[in-house]
């Protein structure tokens, strides 16, 4: 019938249920009178079903790691927008991915309950304002004057700051984040007495090899990522093996103490076991501080 | 807990990305393989929509579902290349994968016997059927049908009117019956 030209978009937007009620009604009136209509209805019903049914393709064996190394190509040299730099964050041993996964999703949730409290104040449970802790052999630790740049970034896509000279303060590279998330700022550490921490090394690609992960044996990996200010830390820091700018790794027997330490300054801290790991790390301490 | 890995991969951090990758890849894969017909294009062509999703993920602002997003650009993606491509060679649709076999059509899950066979031989037609559209009738059926974009959406992804939207999608629908019965001969 010739005006059934006009019923198709009709029928055909039936199928996807975008009509207006008034053209749900003219339809409706023209499919009781033309079974041509019907059975063009029925018909790309079918189709529909069809398509919106077709079977999932299995995509090949080891496509997101392919996807995930071109996104690491890529990275190296694109630094987005907030300054963020995506740069690779570390040569990529399994041992370090698999660690890095855990802690990456650990933080995540982490940075997501903490998220939500970002302009409060941090109070303890008990209603005391959190001390500053002083203990003697003290290394003072605060943050860097707020624009977020370190004397250090570890991972800034291969650029290698020169290492600091002994005589001068060390600096930890951090990463800046975006306005949305808590500020990541580098941090200047100075012992208490004036000294510097002895065996605090810059991460760099020369030291791959030295100081990788893999090398490091019951090591436990922290992420502490600093914000407005940071609690006095004790000494742990001439312990630090390494750090990349945004991982610092201590020796594990060094955590517990440490995250007491931390807890009565006032962050939470959370003790996670490994659950999959190589084997090289018992445990991790991860940090978060509210500014 | 998506939207922790996707904020997070928003601020550069590349294992949650490759949550994100792991939770579509799929998905993506499957609209690419109906889009290029090609087990390895299809895979290119993965690889390509999610490298465009890091770059473009700052800017995502959350007006539509993560997944409409991706499929949004995973047709896209399919789109120019095969627009490229046909510059270069007839749009020749490969009915054969590499190895000269008929591309399978998975399996479908659990009917009974007489209605497996029907139904993957159905689903097989229809999806070689497809594959004989035009690219852009392909890509309105796919984002209206697989990756279930509204007319409104469909519009907005492809700078369209709703109404043009509409009767493209009827006349994509009339073509591919044109093909079935073609392919049911």
């Amino acid at each position: 019938m010739a005006n059934c030209e006009d019923y198709l978009e009709l029928i055909s937007a039936k199928l996807d249920g975008e009509l207006t009620a008034e053209e749900e009604a003219r339809l409706a009136a023209h499919l009781e009178q033309c079974p041509q209509c019907r059975a063009l209805l029925e018909e790309l019903g079918g189709l529909s079903d069809a398509l919106r049914t077709l079977p999932e393709a299995e995509p090949p064996v080891g496509l997101t790691e392919q996807v995930m190394s071109l996104l690491q190509d890529e990275g190296a040299s694109v630094p987005s927008s907030s300054g963020v730099s995506r740069g690779t964050r570390r040569p990529s041993g399994k041992a370090i991915q698999a660690v890095a996964a855990m802690a990456a999703v650990a933080v995540i949730a982490t940075v997501a309950v903490f998220r939500t409290n970002l302009t409060a104040p941090i109070v303890r449970d008990d209603g005391q304002p959190s001390p500053a802790v002083e203990p003697k052999d003290c290394v003072t630790a605060s943050a860097d004057g707020g624009d977020g740049v370190a004397a250090y970034s570890g991972n800034s896509g291969g650029n290698s700051e020169a290492l600091p000279d002994a005589s001068e303060p060390v600096s930890y590279g951090g990463r800046s984040a975006t306005e949305a998330t808590a500020r990541i700022g580098g941090v200047e550490v100075t012992a208490a007495d004036g000294t510097v921490p002895q065996s605090i090394a810059p991460y760099n690609d020369t030291q791959k090899g030295a100081l990788s992960p893999e090398k490091i044996n019951t090591t436990a990996l922290l992420y502490c990522y600093g914000l407005a200010e940071l609690p006095t830390l004790p000494n742990y820091l001439s312990e630090l093996l390494y750090c990349d700018g945004a991982d610092y790794f201590f020796p594990a027997e060094q955590l517990p103490a440490l995250r007491n330490v931390l807890e009565v300054a006032g962050p939470t801290t959370e003790l996670e076991p490994q659950e999959t790991y190589t084997g090289e790390a018992d445990e991790w301490v991860q940090i978060v501080f509210i500014p | 807990m998506e939207d922790l890995f996707l904020r997070a991969a928003q601020e550069g951090n590349e294992h949650a990305f490759a949550r994100i990758v792991e939770a579509y890849e799929k998905q993506v894969y499957s609209l690419c393989y109906r889009m290029t017909g090609s087990p390895e294009d299809a895979a290119d062509q993965t690889q390509e929509t999610f490298l465009k999703a890091w770059r473009a993920l700052p800017s995502f602002q959350g007006g539509c579902a993560l997944s409409t997003w991706l499929h949004r650009l995973a047709v896209n993606c399919c789109i120019d290349f095969l627009r490229r491509e046909s510059r270069h060679r007839a749009n020749v649709v490969p009915l054969t994968g590499e190895d000269g076999a008929p591309i399978q059509e998975p399996p479908s899950p659990d009917p009974s016997p007489e209605q497996r066979l029907e139904q993957s031989e159905l689903h097989a037609a229809v999806g070689r059927a497809l594959l004989r559209l035009t690219l852009e009738h392909r890509q309105v059926l796919l984002l209206r049908e697989q990756a279930g974009l509204s007319y409104d959406e469909i519009a907005e992804a492809l700078s369209l009117e709703t109404g043009t939207v509409k009767s493209r999608i009827a006349r994509a629908r009339l073509k591919l019956r044109e093909e079935m019965r073609w392919e049911l001969s």
